[in-house]
């Protein structure tokens, strides 16, 4: 009786053991919860906007410098400590640690495959109008092609994914070639901007347009169409896979493509996206607002991050310790005019320091905007104490000038949206393309509605050669630490890239002889090597990491 | 009868159902201690008594705080590169750390150590990383018995590595000051001293601020205490073991612990009833109460902190008070090490713990000889509450306040609960056991089910997603051995375990793990020999990497915003790691041959070889995808380890004229091989991880330091030379070699630089004597084959970095003045000091790797039994007086050389106690 009564007792244990392993339940987002309401989704779509966008920012706090002006001459490499100095001074990129792509190449793969997810899977959200899905996919078709068009121009051709990608796929997808690339981008820009908005509701203000959309086009065509890509013979072989950093052949025609894929941004972001040159005459202010005020008209699409004041602006904002490793270099400053449009000079020779303040201060309004000089009050926080000239001080340095830039008339607010399309850009893309294609009227204009609103007088010069270098140094002077200067040196292909631009001596101003600027009392200044840069042609593109490469399906660059 | 058949069926086929486990495994490889042996080592936590007694267990000494005094243990080396957790049993359920760790000595009869797969087959899936049995004593049939022990004596420090004093401080911080300016001074050293010779004469002649932090904040002796009484007896229906324990341990902090301050401090009150009763010829129960109480007292400032202020706190920044009577403390150093101790009020936590166990067994001889039946129950559970009463005080430098605190009154908090767990299991078995002829037979079958309830820092809920408080750990194994002997001669042993798990998917949650053995009495008298075999399989459920890994999960990251002038912050979900719906438990591959011998009853000897290949270690697969999968990875099955080892253990004990000896000792070696880790291959073979044993550290060759004729007048390094990619070098700083000859040192240099920081050799050995009611024993542990990264003690080795201290090795640093008759380019040591984060010459590399053997007395012991006569005239049966002394002598060359224990470099110290005690029975 007794052994039955047991027998039955364990087989009922068995019975019941399927439910007993039952995972437990928790209140963690599994895939069946995350596209069922549309408040639900917004997740998964602030997350496609955030990892898209941020390519290329120190959003993260952990990353440790101004990468890009850092290793392109433009600001000191930081301190010894920071990613750009083994970069600028001794091993330059590498395929195993020193990256400009500082989120990691990966990282790229996972912006793309987050803004595929939501695509995909929009349509299972029940409390969404059809409408409104269409717009959610083009959205993240237009991140995606944001990220491609950023990926292009560091890497050349990478592979193109078509979907969020399952294990079971083949993810030895090769890279594709430099102009598959751009087709691809292309053709998403185009059918984004077909359903895309000209614009959002207040609160929405800062997904993607109608314009961004056209922006992220124009940009990489504009690329497609810069010596760099545009040539058979790229700048080192890669012999039968040439076609993955270069175009393939050279086609001037790609020069008025670009040119009116920046005109079609203009148009567009002027006519229907409430967006122009902020020009009211002021030059300082005018900048000052375009470059700074969150919202302002000028931007077409933002990286807003307002991270408590910790993280994203660590190295841009001056009252931090950590950004004080970024000053400004003589090399870049030169690119800056005097505020009568004429060309400063700086001794080389140790002279006076009242000749510096002098000359600082006859500097142009853009200058003004964007950087501190030397024992004077910060220019674009006028009578604000908490930017005087003592109050942003942390030690002596030899360099030119500490950048403000992003912070006028900011006040106490440490946050800033960076901006990643302004719409001067496409003026003075759609001006280099004219002057590339012989059509110097139309250069001039395009580029004077920029030069005019920094308070400059107008520009004449109609030699192309000349006028290239103008049109070049207007970049400089317009898009400082807006990410531009790097690879616009590089698509130039720049003939003193490795002669003061990126390689070679880099040139500081020097103080009290070289103890370094300090907060009053200055004595003499003079114009100096900062450190001996260095340039490799392979630079032209970046590495591809050693563990991708290792893994046997990507080419590497050529020269790493 | 169709039940006997069944139940005939079920006990030989081995086919259907089965977990205890049988007393004992003829053909598997075990090792066993008894609480008689634990308690002559005196210490708080159980742990801290296993040095060298258990053959197979390597056991490292961990932190001497009181109440968190828990001693590491792992069984045969390293098995996987995943959770080394070993399997506790308390009376054949399952218990955590938290209740083995403070069981009472005097509650054990003894502890077996499970090795092999014949002895761990039946725990299936928690079988794999070894199991440690433990059994309660039990009353045994005769008159009653009381047993009362005392024991009290002190604890001590076994090492107080200290900083140097405000003079050799100062004066080294002086060359380190001067050295940073070594690039401002166009590459030259200058002596450019912080600290003037006035400073250096008053810090000499005594006069300047010169504190001992640890003189101030330590004493040397502390307080150990513990007692207990047991009463045991019974009859043939009844028996009983009564055991109530109480524990006493202080901290080495110089503080009163009364209402305002407290030192560290633990009791615990242990009590245990073990109750059998044998009814109506077929029934015996069991129950078995083992309860707890444990209470803990600090100063309400976090240990490990106090001890790292007081090693990095420099002896000259400030006197304990300044001149206004205030505790000093600055921005810099704010948490005065005195002042955490007496200002700051205590807190305390309050532990109860319960092991309830019911066993209910049937003896149905009378339907077949042998056959029984079990069912058992256990609840366990544990609770903490936390309560404190704290203050603040203001810090003062020299009269003027230096921070925002400001001094309070003490505060008392409620009571809290702050921590639980829940674990219910129960237990199903059928056993024969029956003697046919020369055919013998010990069956057993059982069914094992455990559901584990804790708060979501536990052991099993700690890592991945889906966690959280009261998530449950559901687990069930049927397990069963059979055990065949012919003649007495030839033995053949057959087990299983078929165990399910929650942490899979529904449908592959269960796994068989299977295992044979077999054994040879090949001599028997006066050599006894017998030959050992097994083979088979295990598993191990608890993953580090997290549970549920076959189900697709979504974390939050940070926000996106939009908006045009207040921004709206927008939360990101995006998914985690890929989820693997095949996921399942590591298993383990053991072999196992040896053989235990006998020679005139008076010499054992006992070897073992063994091999252990796991195999689906839950691996993070970095190297099968290509970026563009664009997300976290899968975990797989794919991690592969081998692990092969020899123990070795001999005994022999004799007597001549009344004089009884025993000498004895065991020695284990192993060593472990990562065979696949999904590691994606590196630049240069050599950099590699995967070949080597776990924990193998990595890093530089150092080559010596950068002498001054190494670099060029502008500070840069001399042609030919690879440069350090790490930041500027300066004479003195470690140089490294460039490995791969690209010109650069940098991580593609980095191999293989020492070996792991666990000994590959463990070994103990004892002696003891007995005279006329004298006896004396004496035990030995060492271990070697470990090295140990300098680095790891960062405060003690990197001196003046982050404001921190200087400790003696700084003295060998390289530094050139030659104007102040420094000069120590030839004789260095140790690098060019730096107030700053160096990160070339704090780095991993061979400069800082040390060979960390070692060699303790665990144990002395002397003791007297009073003699018979005299016990009678009081009505006694034994009175034993006893002195004890232990980790008394500690033989290292880590400790001679860098004063780093081999155990506990830094934080609280283990301890060496010296106890005397009292052992008196009567019944």
């Amino acid at each position: 009786m007794k052994p039955y009564y047991i027998i039955s007792m364990v087989l009922l244990l068995f019975a019941c053991q399927k439910d007993f392993l039952q995972m437990p339940i928790s209140n963690t987002t599994t895939t069946d919860s995350i596209f069922s309401t549309s408040i639900k989704a917004q997740g998964a779509i602030a997350n496609a906007y955030k990892k898209a966008l941020c390519q290329g920012l120190p959003y993260q706090g952990n990353w440790n410098s101004l990468i890009q002006d850092n290793i392109s001459g433009a600001l000191n490499y930081g301190f010894s400590w920071t990613w750009g100095y083994g970069i600028a001074t001794s091993t330059g990129l590498t395929a195993t640690g020193n990256t400009e792509d500082m989120d990691g190449y990966e990282y790229n793969f996972t912006a793309i495959r987050q803004a595929y997810l939501v695509k995909e899977n929009i349509d299972k959200v029940t409390d969404m109008t059809d409408a409104d899905k269409a717009i959610v996919k083009a959205e993240m078709t237009a991140l995606i092609a944001y990220r491609y068009e950023q990926m292009v121009i560091m890497y050349g051709g990478v592979p193109i994914v078509s979907k969020a990608l399952a294990v079971t796929d083949n993810l030895n997808i090769p890279r594709a070639p430099v102009s598959q690339v751009m087709d691809s981008i292309t053709s998403w820009c185009d059918a984004a901007a077909a359903v895309l908005p000209s614009v959002w509701t207040a609160t929405w203000t800062g997904r993607m347009t109608k314009s961004a959309a056209l922006s992220i086009k124009a940009k990489a065509l504009l690329h497609a169409a810069r010596p760099l890509f545009n040539t058979a013979t790229p700048y080192l072989d890669l012999g039968a896979n040439n076609n993955l950093i270069c175009m393939g052949n050279a086609d001037a025609s790609r020069w008025q493509t670009a040119a009116t894929a920046a005109e079609a941004v203009i148009k567009e972001a002027e006519i229907n996206g409430g967006i122009k040159i902020i020009n009211t005459g002021n030059p300082l202010d005018d900048y000052g607002n375009a470059t700074s005020t969150p919202g302002n008209a000028e931007v077409i699409l933002a990286f807003k991050l307002d991270n408590g004041g910790n993280s994203m602006n660590t190295f841009y904002n001056m009252h931090n310790w950590q950004a004080y490793g970024n000053g400004l270099t003589t090399s870049y400053l030169e690119n800056y005019y005097k505020a009568d449009g004429t060309d400063q000079a700086w001794p080389t020779s140790t002279t006076a320091f009242s000749d510096y303040l002098t000359r600082m201060q006859s500097m142009e309004a853009r200058f003004k905007a964007s950087f501190k000089a030397w024992q004077i009050d910060t220019w674009n926080n006028p009578n604000d104490n908490t930017w005087a000239n003592s109050n942003l001080y942390q030690w002596a340095m030899n360099v030119a000038a500490v950048p403000v830039k992003f912070y006028y008339k900011a006040g106490t607010r440490s946050w800033f949206e960076f901006p990643i399309f302004r719409l001067a850009a496409y003026y003075l893309s759609a001006a280099e393309a004219y002057n590339e294609m012989g059509q110097s009227a139309n250069a001039l204009a395009k580029l004077n509605v920029i030069h005019l609103r920094a308070g400059l007088p107008a520009i004449t010069e109609t030699d192309q050669a000349k006028l290239r270098k103008i049109i070049q140094r207007e970049w400089a002077a317009e898009f400082f630490d807006e990410n531009y200067w790097l690879h616009d040196i590089k698509h130039w292909k720049r003939d003193d890239i490795g002669n003061g631009l990126i390689g070679g001596v880099i040139r500081t101003l020097h103080f009290n002889s070289d103890g370094g600027g300090k907060m009053t009392g200055n004595t003499d200044y003079y114009d100096g090597q900062l450190y001996l840069g260095f340039w490799a042609p392979r630079q032209f593109l970046n590495p591809f990491p050693q563990t991708e490469i290792n893994k046997g399906t990507l080419i590497q660059n050529p020269g790493y | 009868m169709r039940y006997r058949t069944l139940l005939y069926m079920l006990a030989f086929s081995g086919k259907v159902l089965a977990q205890s486990v049988p007393d004992s495994i003829p053909t598997a490889s075990m090792s066993k201690v008894t609480g008689e042996e634990l308690y002559k080592t005196p210490a708080a936590n159980i742990t801290n008594t296993f040095y060298g007694r258990l053959p197979g267990i390597i056991t490292q000494q961990a932190s001497g705080e009181p109440g968190y005094d828990n001693a590491s243990f792992v069984i045969r080396g390293i098995g996987t590169y995943d959770n080394n957790d070993i399997a506790i049993f308390v009376d054949g359920f399952q218990v955590n750390n938290t209740y083995f760790q403070y069981l009472s000595a005097v509650e054990i009869a003894d502890v077996k150590l499970y090795k092999d797969a014949a002895a761990l087959a039946t725990f299936g899936m928690r079988g794999a990383n070894g199991v440690l049995w433990i059994t309660t004593k039990r009353g045994h049939a005769g008159k009653p018995t009381v047993q009362v022990q005392v024991r009290n004596g002190v604890q001590q420090a076994e090492n107080i590595n200290k900083p140097l004093r405000s003079y050799d401080y100062a004066r080294l911080y002086n060359q380190a000051v001067s050295n940073d300016l070594y690039a401002v001074n166009n590459h030259q050293y200058i002596y450019t001293p912080k600290y003037t010779s006035t400073q250096l004469d008053a810090y000499k002649n005594g006069t300047g601020t010169d504190i001992d932090w640890f003189d101030e904040v330590l004493k040397k002796n502390a307080i150990y205490r513990d007692a207990n009484i047991t009463f045991s007896g019974g009859d043939t229906s009844t028996r009983y073991a009564l055991i109530v324990d109480y524990m006493k341990n202080q901290g080495l902090y110089n503080v009163a612990t009364n209402a305002t301050t407290s030192n560290a401090q633990i009791q615990r009150f242990n009590l245990r009833a073990n109750l059998d009763f044998s009814f109506f010829k077929i029934f015996e129960a069991k129950v078995d109460l083992g309860g707890r109480i444990e209470d803990r007292r600090y100063p309400n400032f976090n240990g490990p902190s106090l001890w790292n202020n007081m090693a990095m706190y420099p002896s000259n920044i400030y006197p304990v008070k300044d001149e206004s009577g205030n505790w000093s403390g600055t921005t810099i150093y704010p948490n005065n090490p005195v002042a955490s101790l007496k200002a700051l009020g205590w807190a305390s936590t309050h532990d109860r713990t319960l092991q309830a166990n019911f066993n209910l067994k049937q003896k149905l001889d009378f339907i077949t000889p042998g056959l029984y039946l079990n069912e058992a129950v256990s609840f366990n559970t544990w609770t903490r509450n936390a309560a404190s009463k704290t203050a603040t005080y203001a810090r003062y430098y020299n009269g003027i306040k230096t921070t925002t605190d400001i001094t309070t009154d003490i505060v008392a908090s409620n009571s809290a609960p702050s921590n639980q767990y829940d674990w219910k299991q129960a237990n199903l078995s059928a056993g024969y056991d029956r003697t046919f002829g020369l055919h013998a037979v010990h069956a057993l079958v059982n069914y094992f089910a455990s559901n584990y309830i804790e708060d979501w820092n536990g052991t099993f809920n700690g890592s991945g997603y889906n966690t959280g408080n009261n998530i449950f750990h559901h687990y069930t194994n049927l397990g069963g051995t059979i055990d065949y002997t012919y003649r007495e001669k030839y033995m053949l042993g057959l087990g299983f375990g078929y165990s399910g798990s929650d942490n899979y998917a529904p449908g592959h949650n269960h796994g068989f793990y299977p295992a044979i053995s077999a054994g040879w009495i090949a001599l028997t008298d006066p050599l006894y020999l017998k030959i050992r075999a097994s083979a088979g399989k295990s598993g191990n459920e608890n993953s580090q990497q997290g549970r549920y890994l076959f189900q697709q999960y979504y974390g939050t990251s940070t926000a996106f915003y939009t908006g045009v002038t207040s921004l709206n912050s927008n939360t990101a979900v995006s998914p985690t790691y890929i989820a693997n719906p095949n996921i399942f438990a590591e298993h383990s591959m053991k072999y196992n041959v040896g053989f235990d011998m006998t020679l005139f009853k008076k010499l054992d000897i006992v070897a073992d070889a063994y091999m252990d290949k796991r195999g689906g270690i839950i691996t993070y697969d970095q190297a099968s995808y290509a970026a563009t999968i664009g997300t976290p990875l899968m975990f797989k099955n794919i991690g592969k380890m081998t692990n092969r080892g020899i123990e070795f253990t001999a005994n022999y004990h004799d007597s001549w004229k009344g004089l009884g000896y025993r000498v004895g000792g065991s020695v284990l070696y192993h060593k472990n091989t990562i065979d696949y880790k999904a590691e994606i291959p590196p630049v240069n073979g050599f950099n590699k991880t995967t070949g080597l044993s776990y924990g193998t550290p990595m890093g530089l060759i150092s080559e010596g330091l950068y002498q001054i004729d190494d670099f060029n007048a502008d500070g840069s390094l001399k042609a030919g030379q690879p440069v350090p990619v790490f930041g500027a070098v300066q004479p003195g700083d470690i140089k490294y070699k460039d490995l791969d000859n690209s010109g650069f040192v940098d991580q593609n240099d980095v191999t293989k630089i020492g070996r792991p920081s666990y000994p590959s050799v463990y070994y103990s050995f004892n002696a003891s004597l007995d005279y006329k009611g004298f006896d004396l024993s004496v035990l030995f542990q060492g271990s070697a084959g470990a090295d140990f990264n300098l680095l790891n003690a960062s405060v003690q080795t990197m001196a003046f970095v982050n404001n921190g201290n200087a400790f003696p090795m700084a003295k060998g640093a390289w530094a050139y003045y030659p104007s102040e008759g420094i000069d120590t380019r030839n004789s260095a040591t140790y690098p060019r000091l730096t107030t700053l984060a160096n990160t070339n010459n704090y780095r991993n590399s061979t400069f800082w790797i040390k060979k960390n053997n070692y060699l303790r007395i665990r144990n002395i012991e002397v003791g007297y039994s009073l003699p018979e006569a005299f016990l009678k005239r009081a009505h006694l049966t034994r009175l034993r007086l006893f002195m004890s002394a232990t980790n008394p002598v500690t033989i290292s060359k880590l400790l001679r050389d860098y004063n780093f224990d081999p155990e506990t470099p830094t934080g609280y110290p283990g301890l060496k106690s010296y106890i005397g005690g009292l052992s008196v029975s009567f019944n």
